[in-house]
């Protein structure tokens, strides 16, 4: 396995001169968000990009399950709420210290994504996607109604502590958060891991046919996928100080959908991209919060009709004409 | 090398192989042969281990392996080139040919085989950068013989090769075959509707009809029976 790509490389493939282009983008990211905090030092705006940031960490954690490895999942709010819920109830009833929580909340999306993850590994196609959304609906219910006295139900669990206090602590914090956690899930997904991965999408018995357990992989994006949603969920407890049913609605999983859509399945930054853009917008535009559902439905819809691929399509047609310009592009 | 027992297979409660029983020995051609749903892709299938029969045995070199997980098949040294390709079809040619080579180590080894695929279907190396699914049918199918030879496996079974293809195509993939054949050491496992391509260059072969073994010869041999020529050959 370790030789794979070594020998392969042997013939060329010619690909690094592109490099210096492909970091670019980030970068310049990276420098307008590091500046945001004393260019525009609302505490509003700086509130809603430390919600970007959380939700980017969700969506990119959803795309390394069902973008790249095809395990369509309905339900991804359960692990960040789980999380979330986990933080808030030690921490102020437990009286847990903070860090202890939030290990303890990562620790319990970890634990629910085996869970989840060994009796999906049988599952194919709807099946699946029954069974995740199911898990997660047992855990809005559970939240919701049968263990009100513990979750709060709508009025939540209060009064939990915080890393540090501050928005603008907060935003870079948060900002370092995601920019770690995509960069690490963006570095699986272009590994020999993440090509296993595809591989698995686009037909797992002729994946299992070239050797590849794809049972162990399967569940190796799972609780990727589930521990990365539990980190976001984590920091959002601390952060928001409180945790209501909000985190593991229907609502929520459906918003790893639409991000992702938005941005491009299956490609780690497309689904974060999507996840900050729709973030920014709707909180920009709180009045749309209460149409919010029909609206994730209506991108999923005209995205599935129109830019399946996502805005990261638009980034590969400008290269495809880029190319062809140059005279590159074959027949 | 290959030895399958008196193989039953079920879809649900439909009988989909009955009792077959066939050898392939190490070095050899053999070919199955036979019409639309007489249960060859289901015979392929079930000793990749992608299926699981209802009652027989399947050895390999000795061991017993329809007790294993598809991917500890292949670590033996069996690679399947599924019938209608399978390949990945939103990846490139050069990552299907890397997952062929999922299992290795051996960098030289890889590159060899590499170089050697694209020997036998200069195209590939053309088209090396581009998405599976923009390939034409043939090309397709040759990046699929080529994805399993890039296993260098010791068996290789080829599930209808030809499926589809236009006749120049199907000309052309058997002489990539017969070049495998010459060339590599490789022990081959087919199966074809059309038989009189694959028959000559068989060692032996078998014909399956409606799950069962109804004949079984030298590739030769079969090519001069009378019920094989009516039926098959169209002679």
């Amino acid at each position: 396995m370790r030789g794979m790509r070594q020998g392969m490389g042997q013939v060329g493939q010619g690909m690094g001169l592109m490099q210096p282009k492909k970091f670019a983008v980030p970068l310049v990211f990276v420098a307008i968000a590091t500046i945001i905090p004393f260019i525009a030092p609302s505490v509003y705006l700086l509130h809603v990009l430390i919600l970007a940031h959380i939700f980017v960490i969700y969506a990119a954690s959803w795309d390394i399950l069902t973008g790249y490895t095809g395990q369509l999942n309905l339900g991804h709010a359960m692990f960040f709420g789980l999380s979330a819920y986990v933080v808030a109830i030690t921490n102020t009833m437990l009286k847990t210290p903070l860090f202890l929580s939030v290990l303890m909340g990562v620790a319990s999306a970890f634990i629910l994504s085996v869970a989840v993850g060994l009796p999906c590994l049988r599952l194919r196609g709807p099946y699946l996607a029954i069974t995740t959304f199911s898990f997660s609906w047992v855990l809005f219910l559970l939240a919701s109604s049968a263990m009100i006295w513990l979750s709060g139900g709508e009025e939540g669990v209060r009064g939990v502590k915080t890393f540090i206090v501050g928005t603008i602590p907060n935003y870079y914090l948060s900002l370092v958060l995601m920019l770690i956690s995509v960069y690490i899930l963006y570095r699986i997904a272009s590994s020999e891991t993440g090509l296993i991965l595809k591989a698995i999408k686009e037909d797992e018995d002729a994946a299992m046919a070239c050797g590849i357990d794809t049972t162990r992989y399967k569940l190796l994006a799972f609780l990727m996928s589930g521990t990365f949603a539990g980190i976001a969920g984590a920091f959002y407890a601390q952060y928001m100080r409180i945790v209501t049913v909000d985190v593991v609605t229907l609502e929520l999983s459906a918003s790893a959908i639409a991000f992702s859509l938005v941005g491009g399945i299956g490609t780690i930054i497309g689904p974060a991209m999507g996840a900050y853009i729709l973030t920014i917008l709707f909180e920009g535009f709180a009045w749309l919060a209460d149409y919010r559902v029909l609206i994730y439905n209506l991108i999923i819809v005209s995205f599935v009709l129109f830019l399946p691929g996502g805005l990261m399509s638009l980034r590969d047609l400008l290269r495809r004409r880029e190319e062809e310009g140059g005279g590159v592009g074959g027949a | 090398m290959l030895q399958v027992k008196e193989l039953t297979v079920h879809y649900g409660k439909a009988l989909a192989v009955e009792n077959v029983s066939l050898d392939v020995k190490e070095g050899e051609f053999v070919a199955v042969i036979g019409p639309n749903g007489a249960g060859k892709t289901t015979l392929f299938k079930t000793i990749s281990s992608v299926i699981k029969p209802s009652s027989g045995e399947i050895y390999f070199e000795g061991k017993r392996i329809d007790t294993l997980p598809p991917h500890e098949v292949a670590k033996l040294g069996i690679a399947h080139c599924p019938e209608r390709r399978r390949l990945a079809y939103r990846m490139t040619v050069m990552e299907n040919l890397e997952l062929g080579a999922y299992l290795r180590d051996d960098r030289e080894g890889i590159a060899e085989d590499l170089n050697y695929v694209f020997e036998l279907f200069p195209i590939l190396k053309e088209r090396k950068n581009q998405k599976a699914g923009t390939l034409s049918g043939g090309e397709q199918q040759m990046l699929a013989i080529g994805r399993a030879l890039m296993a260098n496996p010791r068996l290789l079974m080829m599930d209808e090769p030809s499926v589809g293809l236009a006749p120049l195509m199907k000309e052309r993939i058997f002489e990539a075959i017969e070049e495998i054949k010459m060339e590599r050491k490789v022990t081959i496992l087919i199966s074809e509707q059309d038989a009189s391509l694959v028959l000559p260059m068989s060692d032996r072969a078998y014909v399956m009809e409606t799950g069962k073994i109804k004949m079984e010869g030298r590739g030769k041999e079969l090519m001069d029976n009378d019920y094989v020529k009516v039926t098959y050959l169209g002679l």
